[in-house]
């Protein structure tokens, strides 16, 4: 597999570093971003190319699928893969998710194995 | 409802964490260094949010240090922070009564009709939380010797 560029946006450092730490054996760049202005600044500004977006729900100031829509509104996201993780999975929380076309979810608390796997069927379709 | 506290040394076992995370447990030591870290931080923010009657930043808290207790599976203190986390998603401050534990030797406390207070449960979260370092300390210490 090519190097994979993943994009975190999450704004608790102890569940990056769990994230980067399942990832780090998965040929993947991990860079984070804990806001929509710091997602947005990976992903316009730096010129970096993001194979993946991985979306917290429950940001501390914003709602994870709020951004994703934001994302979504923009042609150049339109289709840019993104796994929202969340605490609860309810059914108003599945059905945006599926207008927004979001790649998958992942429950919390993340278990290392399924958080790979969903990943990586994602990175590799 | 029943509401049961533990207080007793921390049960938290960094070999059985390590094993799911597929890693040795000397791998893990920044993961942990972050966590204390971010839970610190987080912790004194509680205590100031409650002190200033910010019922609204103690939930947006108490949900935040639920769900890193959950990550890191520190069973306990995830337990802990979910009653504060409940409690607080009720708009007006809960009056919840607990049975006395049958078994003082295990450290269930409570007593019939008494008020679980925000203060109570910090306290204890932040007890919890001490012993899960000091685990965490004496565990790397020991490593490193």
């Amino acid at each position: 597999m090519d190097l994979k560029r993943i994009l975190i946006v999450e704004d608790s450092p102890t569940v990056v570093e769990q994230m980067r730490l399942f990832l780090r054996n998965e040929n993947c760049k991990v860079t984070h971003a804990g806001s929509e202005f710091g997602m947005m600044q990976m992903i316009e500004e730096y010129g970096k190319v993001v194979d993946l977006v991985i979306m917290d729900v429950n940001l501390k100031n914003e709602n994870g699928l709020d951004l994703v829509e934001k994302l979504r509104t923009n042609d150049k996201y339109a289709t840019l893969p993104v796994i929202v993780v969340t605490e609860h999975a309810q059914v108003d929380f599945i059905m945006r998710a599926k207008t927004l076309n979001v790649n998958d979810y992942i429950r919390k608390p993340i278990a290392k194995e399924s958080f790979v796997d969903r990943v990586m069927k994602v990175l590799i379709p | 409802m029943k509401i049961m506290i533990k207080t007793t040394t921390s049960d938290y076992s960094i070999k059985d964490f390590a094993a799911h995370m597929e890693m040795p447990p000397a791998e893990l030591e920044n993961l942990f260094r972050t966590f204390i870290e971010e839970f610190d931080s987080e912790l004194s923010d509680l205590k100031a949010a409650h002190d200033n009657n910010d019922s609204k930043r103690m939930y947006s808290i108490a949900h935040n240090i639920k769900g890193i207790a959950a990550n890191m599976e520190m069973d306990t203190l995830f337990k802990t922070c979910k009653i504060l986390n409940d409690l607080l998603k009720v708009p007006v401050s809960a009056t919840v009564s607990n049975e006395i534990g049958t078994n003082s030797n295990d450290g269930t406390i409570g007593s019939n009709g008494s008020t679980l207070s925000y203060s109570s449960l910090i306290h204890e979260i932040e007890c919890q939380y001490n012993q899960v370092k000091d685990t965490l300390f004496e565990f790397y210490h020991d490593l490193r010797a």
